[in-house]
Formats: C-alpha cells, sequence, structure tokens
C-alpha cells in the first residue's frame, strides 16, 4: 500500500517515514510542499496521504480541498498533520474533507496505530 | 459616532486576528521542533535498530533540541522588550574583535569562511552592551547566509560617521532580496520572507524584531536597503563611547 507524506519540515518526514517503515506492507513516498504532493497523488495515486497544515505553495487544506474535489482522488484517505491547535483549525480541517485530525507533538506509534485501522477499511 | 464605532470594531478585529496569528506561528514554531524530539526518543525506547540508524535519531533529537532551545531565547528576549524589562549593560565595545567572536561561534567553520570583514581595526569604540552587539550582528549575519546562495559572501563593514559621530555598520548580501511588501513588515514579530526558493528556510520570525529593539536601546537606528533577486544591506548605527569621543576631539 502506497502512503504519501506531505511535510516541508525534513526531520518530520524522516519520524514518519521511520514510523511507517515496513517495506512488506507500505510504500511511503515523501513530498516537501503541497504542489508536489497533489502531483505526487495524482500519480502515484496513493491509499492514504498525511498532510502538514503550513506547507509552502499549497497549504494542507487546500491540497486536501482539491484531492476531495477530483473524482479521481476523492477516495484517497487523508490525515491532517498540524501543530495549529486553535478550534478554527479544527474546524478548516473538518471543512476541508480530511478523515483524521492529528495534532503535532504526536505519538508515532499512535500515529502508526491510526493508520493501520484507516488502511484496514480501504 | 457611527464612525467611531466602526474604526473600534475593526481595530478589535485586528487586534484579534494578530492574537491568533500569533498563537498559531508561536504554536507551530514550538510544536514542530517537540514532535521530532518527543518522536525519535518514542522510538529509540521502542524499536530495535541499528547503531548507524540509533546515531542519526540522536543527531535529529539533539539539533531540533537546539532549535526548540534558540526558539525559547528568542521568545524570552521579546517578553523581555514587550514587558519593558530589557536590561543593557554599556560598556566600550570594540566591533572588529566582537565580530571576530561572532565568527567563531557560528555553528559551521563553512559559514564563517562565507563572511567578508572590512572592520578597521582603528574604528572607534561604540558605547554598547557586547552581548547585544553581538546578538544583532549573528542575525544580520545567519540571515544573510540563510537567504542567499552558498557560494555568495556576506560582506560586514563599518565606519565612522563624523557627522553624527557614531559608526554605521552595514551587513550586505547577494541573496534573494526584500520586496517593499515584506520590508513593511521585516521588523515585526513572527515575519517570515515569501521567496519560492527560500521555503525550506527556518527562522522563528523573531529575529529582526530583536535586533531592531537592541538597536533602539541602544541609541541606535536600523534600516534596510533591498532590491528583490538582488540582495539586502541592512544598516545600523551605534553612538561613539564617550571618553573615545573624548579621546578624539
Amino acid at each position: 500500500m502506497k502512503i504519501l507524506l506531505a511535510d516541508d519540515e525534513e526531520a518530520i518526514r524522516s519520524l514518519v517515514a521511520a514510523t511507517l517503515e515496513n517495506p512488506e506492507r507500505y510504500t511511503v513516498l515523501l513530498a516537501e510542499d503541497g504542489d508536489q504532493a497533489l502531483e505526487m497523488a495524482m500519480r502515484e495515486r496513493p491509499e492514504l496521504v498525511l498532510l502538514d497544515v503550513r506547507m509552502p505553495h499549497k497549504d494542507g487544506f487546500e491540497v486536501c480541498r482539491e484531492l476531495k474535489a477530483d473524482s479521481r482522488t476523492a477516495h484517497i484517505k487523508v490525515i491532517m498533520l498540524t501543530a495549529l491547535t486553535l478550534d478554527e483549525d479544527r474546524d478548516k480541517a473538518c471543512n476541508s474533507g480530511a478523515d483524521e485530525y492529528f495534532t503535532k507533538p504526536f505519538s508515532p506509534l499512535a500515529l502508526l496505530s491510526k493508520v493501520e485501522d484507516i488502511l484496514a477499511l480501504v | 459616532m457611527v464612525g467611531f464605532l466602526f474604526r473600534d470594531i475593526t481595530d478589535e478585529r485586528a487586534l484579534e486576528e494578530r492574537r491568533n496569528e500569533f498563537v498559531s506561528t508561536a504554536s507551530h514554531e514550538l510544536r514542530t521542533p517537540m514532535t521530532s524530539i518527543i518522536g525519535f526518543a518514542e522510538l529509540l525506547l521502542e524499536r530495535e535498530t541499528t547503531e548507524a540508524t540509533r546515531r542519526n535519531w540522536l543527531q535529529t533529537i539533539h539539533r531540533e533540541s537546539q532549535r526548540l532551545s534558540d526558539i525559547v531565547e528568542d521568545m524570552l528576549d521579546v517578553a523581555l522588550i514587550q514587558t519593558g524589562k530589557l536590561r543593557i549593560q554599556r560598556e566600550p565595545v570594540a566591533l572588529e574583535q566582537t565580530l571576530r567572536l561572532v565568527l567563531d561561534s557560528l555553528n559551521s567553520g563553512l559559514e564563517a569562511g562565507r563572511v567578508v570583514r572590512k572592520i578597521d581595526e582603528n574604528l572607534p569604540p561604540v558605547d554598547a552592551d557586547r552581548d547585544k552587539v553581538a546578538q544583532i550582528l549573528v542575525n544580520l549575519i545567519s540571515n544573510g547566509l540563510k537567504y542567499s546562495p552558498a557560494t555568495e559572501p556576506v560582506t560586514v563593514d563599518a565606519a565612522y560617521d563624523s557627522e553624527r559621530d557614531q559608526v554605521v555598520v552595514t551587513v550586505a548580501d547577494q541573496g534573494v532580496g526584500i520586496t517593499l511588501e515584506d520590508q513593511e513588515r521585516l521588523f515585526t514579530t513572527f515575519h517570515h520572507l515569501r521567496h519560492p526558493n527560500m521555503a525550506g528556510v527556518r527562522g522563528t520570525g523573531l529575529g529582526l524584531y530583536i535586533v531592531k529593539n537592541f538597536v533602539d536601546t541602544l541609541g541606535g537606528e536600523i534600516w534596510v536597503q533591498s532590491e528583490p533577486e538582488v540582495g539586502s544591506t541592512f544598516f545600523f548605527t551605534l553612538p561613539v563611547h564617550r571618553s573615545a569621543k573624548e579621546v578624539g576631539a
């Protein structure tokens, strides 16, 4: 199964890639900004996208909205990973069509468990 | 009356927006390194892995801890500034010597090697706080290095301005430059430059706010001249130390 992670922070990309490292089950694809995330999602059609909110070019909310609005990618599950904590940020995540919302800092093992739950339903 | 009320509401909204922006940015700046520190520590505790990977994760924890510490230091400086509790210890400060110490403290020798020093050893000492002057130089030089290609130098120059009896220091880079729109907000809190090539450049967005307040408190001025895609030159002034002025008179 393919999982796409988009985050402009190199350390977070390394952390999530290390957390999900399981070559027999997952192929983890990495994007550094919103544009790259959309382009890779369109090309690779992953089962799950993990999206940071604050990214250059297009933010995570925008990427999520575009993925959910396109019939070719609307079925892809999306988890938002964000350091933002205001109520309106949670509302924005829900309104953009995200399936789950994880607040940074998060437990990598809790994230792995959530990813496994979501992918079990795909 | 209606106009008055309208202005009040608009001001309140603007203030509320700035508060929200502050909370969002502070939250992002603090939580991002915390995520790496907590996350890699958890993986180290829970996962069997190779020695090379362990070392790599520990290096990331160390680097991100340093980053978090820098952010906290900057936030404490901002708190001191905004509560009027910033203290300075005035003394004669030799700029050439301070710059040498600053370059020694830069993390990478490679980066320090990109800095061209043009400060005259015979320049009169300034009336300032040595640590604050060092922090001003570190911030301006680090920005110059971050926002310009790795092959381009950052030049630090200083000259005595006899007309106003002050020293003018310049820090010049040949980097991405700053748009007029960005220049207007450059010395405010949590302002980051928007440039597509600089998307991965990190910073708290507090450095220039702190620098401006340090320069103001020391009795100087700071300004910038910049052209997008050509480069930026930051200027700041500091008064000459009194006894040095008397000797020079």
